[in-house]
């Protein structure tokens, strides 16, 4: 890891800190928070709907109601991890983060998002 | 059989087997005969094994004493395995080693001669979630394209897809957060 991608590590941390310190102070069910543009043209959900209260519940320990807001983010939450984790740290483990960027991969994701996105809209 | 040598930051040769053995160059020294695929240090070429054998010089032991100098000739050979391709001229061979280079490049990123450009995508994945969902899209599918030209050699192709996966990104989150007010406002009055 070069200097510089230390830097923005550094920065990232504070951006998470500050994000997770928002979303546990305020309840965005409650608060004029940013909303999807998709959401506000076509009714529907998108595929990251609801993930700033999902977000709000996930800190508070409400699990339930977390899941209730977005099951697909919860679910995909700790694959967005691994998939941040090994390509911040990619000299490390650059067969995982092969793996990841590889295009069956990156097809599958993208199924995945697509089918929650089309699901949750349905049921 | 000729080799070629790299010494004090010069490739020199081509030398026979003979030569290099007048020459009495360290064993540490990196040396390509064609027909290898990467440039490896002299006592790990078979031919070249019995220049140091004879020499009553033990071969290496894994921890040699001067722990200083060893890690020093260990960078140096890893800065010029990364350049491999720096260090390499066309005119240095009949061309097999730089076709041979292009048509099997390294199956892991990490390690390849000029190395898989970043694909972005954790980050065109998060712009499609948490804000714009065509952006975020457009940049998963030059995201996805990233590593399949790498592997087919076409490194400039990578690299121009990676760029563009990262442009959408940034674009998103310009975007993104130049509305956030509007956004804000939007949802306050609508909930009202």
């Amino acid at each position: 890891m070069g200097k510089s991608t230390r830097r923005y590590l550094l920065l990232g941390i504070i951006a998470v800190i500050a994000v997770v310190a928002l979303y546990y102070a305020f309840d965005p069910e409650l608060h004029p928070f940013p909303r999807c543009l998709f959401k506000q043209v076509t009714g529907w959900d998108c595929a990251g709907c609801g993930s700033q209260r999902m977000l709000h519940a996930l800190l508070h320990g409400d699990f339930a109601l977390a899941w209730h807001y977005n099951a697909g983010i919860v679910v995909g939450m700790p694959i967005l991890m691994t998939m941040l984790i090994a390509s911040l740290w990619r000299d490390k483990m650059p067969q995982l983060y092969s793996i990841i960027n590889s295009r069956p991969v990156i097809i599958l994701i993208s199924i995945a998002i697509f089918a929650w996105w089309i699901l949750r809209n349905i049921f | 059989m000729e080799f070629w040598i790299y010494l004090n930051n010069e490739k020199r040769g081509p030398y026979s087997v003979e030569q290099l053995q007048n020459m009495t160059i360290p064993p540490t020294t990196l040396v390509w005969r064609e027909g290898m695929g990467s440039w490896l240090a002299a006592v790990e070429i078979p031919e070249l094994t019995q220049l140091y054998s004879h020499h009553s010089t033990p071969p290496p032991p894994p921890e040699p004493p001067q722990v200083q100098e060893t890690e020093n000739n260990e960078m140096e050979q890893e800065d010029i395995e990364t350049n491999n391709e720096v260090i390499t001229p066309p005119d240095f061979n009949p061309g097999n080693f730089i076709e041979e280079q292009a048509q099997e490049p390294s199956k892991e990123c990490g390690k390849p001669q000029a190395k898989c450009p970043p694909t972005y995508l954790v980050w065109a994945i998060l712009t499609t979630l948490c804000c714009c969902q065509l952006f975020g899209i457009i940049a998963i599918v030059y995201a996805a394209n990233v590593k399949s030209k790498y592997d087919r050699g076409d490194f400039e192709g990578a690299a121009k897809y990676s760029e563009r996966a990262a442009l959408w990104v940034i674009l998103a989150f310009v975007i993104g957060l130049a509305t956030m007010p509007l956004q804000s406002l939007l949802s306050a009055l609508t909930s009202m």
